[in-house]
């Protein structure tokens, strides 16, 4: 047993490394190790190496011990269903609702009507059961599988009707020269039709067009100089004229809504397409036999359904998405959504969480900085600092489109860098994924040429509507996005040095016992620290046996997207991993620990937080 | 002996299989927090084709995509570019970077200030961005 204490006490310190538990925490492993052997009460395990554990039901803390543990591995079904609905849900009716009343106003029954009707209009009949997720399928959110398109698309059910009857045409060298010809005139009849159809579907996407035949010239030509193959006449003159080609091509995309559209394009497409070659075939001592399996072969490699349907799904997908776009851009689809987004209720609640952050952040970051030009400097960049908030564009920036419905004018826009993009731009998305996707961002004061842009706090509207949800977790990010400005990297653009301040900080987290910080992480973990910090202070004006729920609710949008939940965004890089964030600097923050009631130390990561570490230079 | 000159060989195998050139065909990429962030579709086999997203010194993420995905995709940055470079409206004077598209030897970069490019490249970057994170 002497042994045995002994063997263990040698066996420490590589443990105490790890999660750097305090005098009394290495006592408690010893007594809990050494319980478990003796409770094993096998000889043979006597020289095993028993490795703690730290977080024994029995008087464990599960708040203080691993915060993401507690926090988000609790249901996390549950933390994902929530992901993928809430708030998407109620911004996606609230698009479709204004997109409906847009499809009304253009003269359609329905956007499902208005798609019907472009398609038709381009030549793409649909048949009529489409499948409920067939338009966000077909503009890029996941792919329509092949089958559901061919069967969709009444064209290529024709066609591949045809192309079986075709296949299954038996060719008999010994037949008579009339049946032989006959075959033939109807494989090369097929094969003309199908062209022509390929080209008509090319000719809707000029720019993809354009862009595969410059890869074909160029691929051509470098197989030429290596003297693997000869330009036949047709391609040196097509490839020989390409600028003049480029300038067509420009033409006919600037005016691509102009009257003989289809024509124009459609001739230029016959005029320069190349098809992939087809050598000729010797199989048969019969001349035509070898001209069917030519026509064939032609058939399969270029102008086959197969070859073809690629090329449609991407046409069609442009289609529908410029239809899309130009229902977003409507007036009843604009005011749908932002009267579902932006309304005077929601801004006062935002603005006051916005205020009580902010002047958390605001004390934390005077008792941070000791050095009084550079505080007094932040200082008054945070009581200027604002929060983006989208109005209603006014009556004038709408014009009336060819169905006479108003639609946003990007031409009566001033560009206003608030939401770094105008809101034209946020409209003229077939998806309009600002408004379905969460994101919240500092932007620091920038004068770019001519325009100069405000220093604010912007949150993607599925983070705001979040707000009705969860008021503590838009705490927690306001509270993060405020913290960015004295991040190291972004407080230089503001002329100000804080390395010396943060550098006692820096290290800490840097340290194995934490975080293990990289180096391009700065300046998210100290928004987190100084986030959690706030989150200190704002919980300890709240009765102390509300804190820990309060607590777990601020973080929640960690444990919604994160990837050992199951669900929502990575941060990939500049953030460290969602847990190291939620336990090693939320969890081991001193100030938060202390606010909770939780032991000084936490169990698993060294405790960094400003009021723990002994502040550097600069004072 | 004989058994390590197999491994060797087998290792130098899997070496150059390694070392295959890959064809990258298109790519969007942006500046985020002083970092480029890049996604481009690349092709290791014929009609293989795959999404790669990569940023800073960390490993590139890569998500495997149908020819239909791809050719779509390829299409919409084409369309970008094309804005982009053919549909500026008259009044854009300054152009403040918002992202920069490369589709084969023609490439663009979107200003903020135009929107009928800056609004697609903003809503296809939302989506790739959630290909890699969302999962349902």
């Amino acid at each position: 047993m002497v042994m045995l204490f002994w063997i263990l006490l040698v066996t420490l310190p590589s443990v105490a490394n790890a999660v750097a538990p305090t005098a009394k925490d290495a006592v408690e492993l010893i007594l809990r190790s050494q319980k478990k052997v003796n409770s094993a009460g096998d000889p043979i395990c006597a020289n095993c190496v028993v490795i703690p554990n730290s977080r024994d039901k029995d008087d464990s803390d599960p708040v203080c011990d691993d915060l993401f543990e507690a926090a988000c591995m609790k249901g996390p079904n549950e933390k994902q269903a929530k992901a993928n609905h809430f708030p998407r849900i109620e911004v996606q009716s609230a698009i479709k609702k204004g997109r409906e009343l847009a499809a009304k106003a253009m003269g359609y029954l329905s956007v499902e009507d208005a798609v019907r009707n472009r398609l038709r209009e381009e030549g793409f009949d649909l048949k009529d059961s489409l499948s409920p997720n067939f338009i966000g399928l077909m503009t890029g959110e996941g792919s329509l599988p092949m089958d559901e398109f061919t069967s969709v698309v009444a064209d290529f059910e024709n066609c591949q009707t045809s192309e079986k009857r075709l296949e299954n045409i038996s060719i008999d060298p010994l037949a008579s020269p009339e049946k032989l010809q006959e075959i033939l005139d109807m494989y090369e009849s097929y094969v003309a039709a199908r062209k022509e159809r390929l080209i008509a579907i090319l000719a809707k996407d000029i720019p993809s067009y354009f862009s595969g035949l410059k890869s074909k010239c160029d691929n051509l030509t470098r197989l030429q100089k290596n003297a693997e193959t000869s330009l036949d006449s047709f391609e040196n003159e097509v490839c020989s004229q390409l600028p003049q080609h480029r300038r067509t091509a420009v033409d006919l995309f600037r005016n691509e809504d102009g009257p003989g559209k289809h024509e124009r394009s459609e001739n230029f497409v016959r005029s320069t397409f190349i098809p992939a070659n087809v050598s000729p075939v010797w199989s048969s001592k019969n001349q035509t036999v070898n001209a069917i399996e030519k026509a064939k072969r032609n058939l399969l490699i270029n102008y086959g359904c197969n070859a073809a349907m690629s090329k449609t799904n991407g046409a069609i997908g442009n289609i529908i998405s410029n239809l899309l776009a130009e229902l977003s851009l409507a007036k009843p689809t604009v005011d749908s959504v932002l009267d579902a987004i932006y309304s005077e209720n929601r801004k006062q609640k935002v603005e006051s969480i916005f205020r009580n952050a902010r002047r958390e952040v605001t004390g934390i970051v005077s008792s941070f900085i000791q050095d009084k030009t550079k505080r007094d400097s932040i200082i008054s960049g945070y009581e200027k600092m604002e929060m983006s908030w989208i109005e209603k564009p006014p009556s004038n920036s709408y014009t009336k489109n060819r169905f006479r419905t108003l639609t946003l004018d990007s031409s009566k826009e001033k560009l206003d860098l608030t939401y770094d993009l105008s809101i034209y731009a946020l409209f003229n998305d077939s998806s309009l994924s600002y408004f379905t996707t969460e994101n919240a961002f500092y932007t620091p004061a920038i004068t770019m040429a001519r325009s100069s842009v405000k220093e604010r706090i912007s949150f993607f509207p599925a983070t705001l509507m979040q707000m009705d949800e969860n008021p503590n977790e838009t705490f927690m990010i306001i509270a993060h996005e405020l913290s960015h400005k004295v991040g190291p990297r972004v407080i230089a653009l503001h002329g100000i040095d804080l390395t010396a301040e943060c550098l006692d900080l820096m290290e800490c987290f840097r340290s194995p016992e934490s975080i293990r910080m990289r180096a391009d992480q700065e300046d998210e973990t100290i928004a987190d620290s100084i986030a959690a910090e706030s989150l200190a202070r704002h919980l300890l004006k709240v009765p102390l046996n509300k804190r820990r729920a309060q607590l777990t609710d601020s973080i929640e949008f960690f444990c919604r997207h994160d990837e050992k939940v199951g669900s929502g965004l990575s941060f990939l890089t500049t953030h460290p991993e969602n847990s190291l964030r939620v336990s090693g600097i939320f969890g081991a923050n001193p100030s938060l620990r202390s606010a909770l009631g939780c032991a000084k130390e936490s169990l698993r990561f060294k405790s960094c937080g400003i009021s723990s570490v002994k502040l550097g230079a600069g004072k | 002996m004989k058994y390590l000159n197999f491994f060797t060989m087998t290792l130098f195998f899997i070496s150059t299989a390694w070392a295959k050139p890959i064809t990258i065909l298109n790519e969007i990429t942006f500046q985020n927090g002083g970092e480029t962030h890049r996604f481009f579709i690349q092709e290791k086999t014929l009609n293989h084709p795959e999404l790669v997203f990569s940023t800073g010194k960390s490993s590139p993420k890569k998500r495997s995509l149908s020819l239909a995905e791809a050719r779509r995709l390829e299409s919409e940055l084409n369309r970008i570019v094309w804005v982009s470079e053919f549909r500026k409206p008259a009044g854009v004077v300054s152009c403040t970077s918002h992202v920069t598209v490369r589709v084969g030897p023609s490439s663009s970069k979107v200003c903020a200030e135009n929107p009928q490019a800056a609004g697609p490249a903003f809503g296809l970057l939302n989506r790739l961005r959630a290909s890699f994170t969302v999962r349902k």
